[in-house]
Formats: C-alpha cells, structure tokens, sequence
C-alpha cells in the first residue's frame, strides 16, 4: 500500500456538523439562563455545555491540523463511504422527510406504499411488478398487522379495502 | 446469597402470566432473523419492537426484548460462519474459524457449534445472575447520590471513550446526549430547551429517538453497500450434521466455561461488553491451545469460545442494568428505555424492592436459552436462507417500519417528527465516526444525571470535597480518571487481532472490527 504526504482538504461536512453542534450547545446554555439562573438549573447544563464546546473546538483543531500532518494511506475508498453513499443517503432521508410531510395529508397507507415504492426504486430496483407487490404486500400486511396491536389513524384506504 | 421469597415470588409471576411465555418464541425467532441478516443487528430489531411495548405489561415486555437479544445472541453467528459477514460485532471471533470450516464443507457442523454455545453462555451467565444478583443489590444500596451520580458519569464515559476511535468524539457525543436528556421541565418546573412546544415538557421522547439513532444510520450505511455482492453459502445445511456439531462443544468444558466467565464479567463493563468479550475468550483460547495453528483454519475450538462469550455477555450486561441502572451498550440501553416506557427507574432502588420481578427475568432467560435450542435447530436452515436477503428490500421496510412504530407509539405526529430531527443527525453523527449508542445512553441518564448531581451538591452545601471525603466516592473517581486509559488497551485487543487476522488465510476482518466497532 503506497503512501505518500497527504494534501487532503478538512472534510467541510464534519465541520459543518461540528459547527451545529456548537451553536445547538450555546443556545441550549443561554436558553437554560434565560428561563432561570437558580444553581440547580444550571449546575450541569453550564459546564456540560462549556465542556462540549471546548471539545468541539478541539476536534475542529484536530480537522483542520490532521490532514496536514499526518501520513495518510493511499487506498482505496473506505468501505463506508463508497462514491453513491452521499447521493443515496440523501435521497432517502428525503424521500423518509416526504414520508413524514404526506402521511396526515394523503394517510399513513398510501404514503407507506409510496415511499417503499420510491425507495425501491432509489435503491436501483427497475421491475416494476417488484416495486408494486412488494410495496402492496409490506403496507398490507406491517399496518394490518401493526394495527390489530396498536391504534393507527389515517389508514383510510386500507379501511376502506378492507371493511 | 439468595432471597428465597423473592425466588418463589418470581417463580409465582413466570408461573401465574400466560403473557409472560406468549412473546418468549415471536421473540427469539425475531432475534434470530435480525441477526441472521447482515447489517440488520439485534439492535435495530429491540429498536423497531419498542412502541409495541406501551402495550404488554412490564414483565412481558421486558421478556420479550431479552427473547430478541437471546435469538440474536445466536443470529449474529448464521452469517459469521456462512459468508464470513458477523451480524454484529459480537460475532467477529466466530468468523475467524467459523467460516473457514464452511469453506473445509463443514457449515452444518459450526452451525451446531454455534448454537450450543450460545445456549450455554447464556445459560451459565443467567445461572451466576441468579447467584449474585441479591449480594450485588445489597451492596448497591449503600450508594448515596453522589456514588450514583459518578457511576453514570463512569458508565458514559466508559462507552464514549471505548466505542469509538477518538476519545473527544466520543465524550462530546455523550455530553451532548446527557443534554438533550435534560431538555424539557425540571424538578423546579424551569423548563430549558423546549422552544414553547408543549410536546417536549415532559423532555425528549425517547423512543422515536432512539429508533431514529440505532436503525436509521445503519439502513443508510446499507444502502450504500447494496451493490457488495456477498459470496453465497452454496452447501447445503444438514440437520444430522448440526446435531452432531451441537453435542462437540461438551467435548471442550474448559473453554465453554472460560469463555462464558470472560463474557459475564467483561459483558458487566459499560462500553465493552460482547464485542470485545468474543475476542478476548478466542485469543485466551488460541493462546492455552496446544496446537494454535491449527486457529484461522477451521478449528471448532474458536467457534465455541467466541460463541459462549459473546452470549454470557447478556447476562453481565443484565447485571449492570438492573443493579446500576446503567445500560452497558446499544442493547441494554434500549432495555432501560423500555423501563421508562412503564415509568419504572431501574437501579439500586428498583432491584432490592421488586426482586421477585428480577428472579423472574433471571427464571425467564434460563428458559429461553432452553427454547433457543429448539427454535434454533428448527429455524437454522430457513435462517441461512435470511442471510442472502437483498438489502434493497430491508432499507425502505426498516424505514417505513420505524415511522410506523413511532407514530403508532406516540398517538400523534410528534413521534414520527421527533423520528426525523434525529435521523440526520443520526447519519452525520455515524458518517463522521462518533459513536452514536454514548449518545442514546446519554440521553437515557441525562435526566438522572442532573437529578444525581443536584441532590450532591444540597447534601454536601456545594462543598466539592464532598466527593473526596466519602472513600467510595473517591474510588469511583479515581475508576473514572483511570477509565482513560481503556482506549489505548481496546485498541492493543484490536490491532493484535487485525494482525492475527492478515497472518491467516481467511483474510478481510480487520475492516469488519473497525466497522463493527463505529456501529456499536
């Protein structure tokens, strides 16, 4: 495995998330303050939250220093991150968003049925006839099924094909 | 020392509820499938059941779960030893001489192994519960809030320091996990974090959460792997065979033993647990070997000492959450999240006033592994046919089945949105390498944390020697510096087996630790 001095870039999602994480901690402290400066209120949620920034910052040092410093292997991609897993990922967080959105709209069967069909197709499925039983036969029978144990609202459709 | 009333009160429970046998086979069959499928792990499957448990009674439910973590205990094994993929980073060991056997024609036979030692690990770890558990709970009665508040801070630094690769990672992940689990209304009606909506007074709802943080992330990875094709077991399984390969390990009583012993203690360690426990009883067992060679090549000896580990690690676990309260790893925490769901606080108080319950659970957990060695040897052909599951099919249905659960769970849409917030968070959180369970065990004890620490700080009038004066307080933290150097140990048991591992001819593991370890 050759390796070489790396000329990597600072990987800008991790700081991204780092910089989020940062912001949600000082709000939370100022917002704990804001609603009451009693001892007890603040005891742990002021020093957590310094604590966690203080990591923060060191990660972000660690970041931007490491990929300068270190020598990193030449290799092939990390098995984690093969080139699609970003564009794939975000497509079904936002099919799962749209999912989320749709159900009290549309009801919870024919937006179960739409985001496995979607989703199929996302993950490279193209027989149609696949897309459509499979997501038929998963909404038939995970909301009948689920709603003999639990109470699940907005199943119209399927109330209304099974009656 | 045992409670002996407490003992009949359990047996009265187990003996009086047909609910509490009704989940024991759903349960094991479900842990089964879920491990048996790569990827898919124990850990999503206790996730996605959670809703279902605001439904069962307590005992019940908490049956149930140890019934999926039991079934999984043994699923992991199917695809470690068919096509060289562990279920779960607790199977690691048991592909490193797992699947050279069903490489020499022998699946049937490391099947049977497998399955026989994970009954018998679980076996011994429930049968050392059923002995230790009073003293245990005797002695954790003595713990005053300050005790309690540094065993939590111990117990989640321990899983932020050995979960993941970079201590800072992980002790940010779990700080940030303690926060969230403060959000909401104090014990002094202060209400932090809630941003005026009325549906976090009551503080984050844990269980969309934690099906947002445990399933999700892990159906991402997957996605991205759908088009690794995995080399498929094309032997047959034989029943004959598995028998056979069952009665082998009574044929090595001493690593059975060890290995069991190794995985309850080590299982007891928050952070550590099976995932570590495998490996350690495997490298024991090649070390005392008289021929390690032979090890890495197909010798059934590290298939009973990884299998018998990683399964008595469930009862070490148990240990700990029932004493301390503490969850020790992903399992564990979703077990302590199904104690909230029925308003029950696990820990010190809990065990030493509702013994009978624990002796129960104990009672329930024998039996499982019982009923392991009979659902498993009817299930292990059809379970091997699991194991090549398109993952295409498993992403959109774990998906769909955790808004599901999440909406039938909270009777609203809060549950499905709350779901939503974490799974970016979620996904970036396993993108970048932090270990998300500190994060989910955090936000479980944040609440007790807080609690913990306040009621110190009234009893000592804020007096920070307050901690060093109190012998126990101060051993605690000094385990709590000293839990520091953990990492740098973990990652010695690793490198070694990433060596061990590019010496033999099987090849291709040291990648599966480091993954394995990221998800857990």
């Amino acid at each position: 495995m050759q390796k070489k001095r790396a000329e990597a870039q600072p990987k800008w999602g991790h700081i991204g998330l780092l910089a989020a994480i940062a912001g949600w901690l000082i709000w939370y402290a100022l917002d704990a303050l804001s609603a009451s400066s009693r001892f007890d209120n603040l005891l742990l949620i002021v020093p957590a939250s310094i604590v966690g920034v203080g990591l923060v910052i060191a990660l972000l040092v660690q970041e931007f220093w490491a990929p300068r410093t270190s020598n990193v292997a030449k290799a092939d991609p990390s098995p984690d991150e093969p080139a699609d897993d970003l564009r794939t990922s975000l497509t079904l967080m936002l099919l799962l968003a749209g999912y989320v959105g749709t159900m009290s709209w549309i009801g919870l069967d024919i937006a179960t049925f739409l985001f496995i069909g979607l989703s199929l197709f996302a993950l490279d499925e193209r027989r149609i006839l696949t897309i459509v039983g499979f997501s038929g036969a998963f909404t038939f029978i995970s909301l009948g099924a689920m709603g003999q144990l639990v109470s699940l609202p907005q199943t119209a459709f399927l109330e209304w094909m099974l009656p | 020392m045992i409670d002996f009333d407490a003992v009949s009160g359990g047996l009265t429970l187990l003996g009086s509820s047909g609910e509490a046998w009704l989940y024991v086979i759903p349960g094991l069959l479900l842990g089964l499938i879920a491990g048996a499928i790569p990827g898919l792990s124990v850990v999503v499957a206790l996730a996605l059941v959670l809703p279902l448990l605001q439904y069962m009674g307590f005992l019940p439910g908490v049956i149930f779960l140890t019934s999926i973590f039991t079934g999984g205990g043994f699923g992991c094994a199917i695809p470690a030893i068919l096509i060289n993929v562990p279920g779960s980073s607790t199977a690691v060991g048991t592909t490193f001489d797992g699947y050279p056997m069903t490489r020499n024609g022998e699946a049937s036979r490391a099947l049977g192994i497998a399955l026989s030692s994970s009954v018998v690990g679980t076996l011994i770890s429930y049968i050392l519960l059923f002995f230790f558990i009073q003293t245990m709970a005797v002695m954790v009665l003595k713990l005053g809030p300050s005790e309690m508040f540094l065993i939590a801070l111990w117990g989640l630094s321990l899983i932020a320091i050995l979960s993941g690769k970079n201590i800072m990672k992980g002790l940010l992940v779990g700080v940030i996990g303690v926060l969230l689990g403060t959000v909401g209304m104090n014990a002094m009606g202060t209400m932090r974090g809630t941003m005026g909506s009325m549906h976090l007074l009551a503080g984050i709802s844990t269980v969309p959460a934690m099906m947002a943080l445990f399933a999700t992330p892990e159906m991402l990875v997957l996605a991205g792997r759908r088009r690794k094709k995995t080399a498929a077991a094309e032997q047959p399984i034989g029943l004959g065979a598995i028998v056979r390969g069952m009665a082998e390990p009574f044929k090595y009583p001493v690593i059975l033993v060890r290995g069991a012993l190794i995985g309850a203690v080590i299982g007891a360690v928050p952070g550590v647990g099976a995932s570590i426990a495998n490996l350690i009883s495997y490298a024991e067992t090649r070390r005392r070997a008289g021929s390690p060679d032979s090890f890495g090549k197909g010798d059934p000896r590290g298939v009973i000492a990884s299998e018998s580990a990683n399964s008595s690690s469930e009862g070490g676990g148990m240990a700990t959450l029932l004493t301390l309260g503490i969850p020790g790893g992903a399992a564990t925490a979703i077990l302590l999240a199904a104690f909230s769901i029925h308003n029950i606080t696990g820990g010190p108080r809990f065990v030493s006033d509702n013994m009978d319950i624990v002796y129960a659970l104990v009672f329930s957990n024998i039996a499982q592994a019982f009923a392991l060695l009979i659902v498993g040897l009817l299930v292990i052909r059809v379970a091997s046919l699991i194991v090549l599951v398109k993952i295409r099919f498993v992403v959109p249905s774990v998906f769909a089945l955790t808004v599901i659960g999440s909406f039938a769970y909270s009777g609203n849409m809060s549950g499905p949105v709350t779901m939503l917030v974490f799974v970016p968070l979620a996904w970036a959180l396993r993108r970048y390498g932090y270990p998300v369970p500190a994060a989910v065990v955090g936000l479980l004890l944040g609440g007790m944390v807080e609690g913990q620490l306040v009621r110190t700080m009234q009893i000592s009038g804020g007096e920070i020697s307050y901690f060093t004066d109190r012998p126990i307080t101060a051993i605690l933290l000094l385990g709590l510096i000293l839990s520091f150097a953990g990492a740098p140990l973990k990652r010695q048991i690793e490198k070694r087996f990433r060596r061990n591992r590019s010496k033999s001819a099987t090849g291709g593991c040291s990648n599966i630790i480091h993954d394995e370890h990221k998800e857990s």
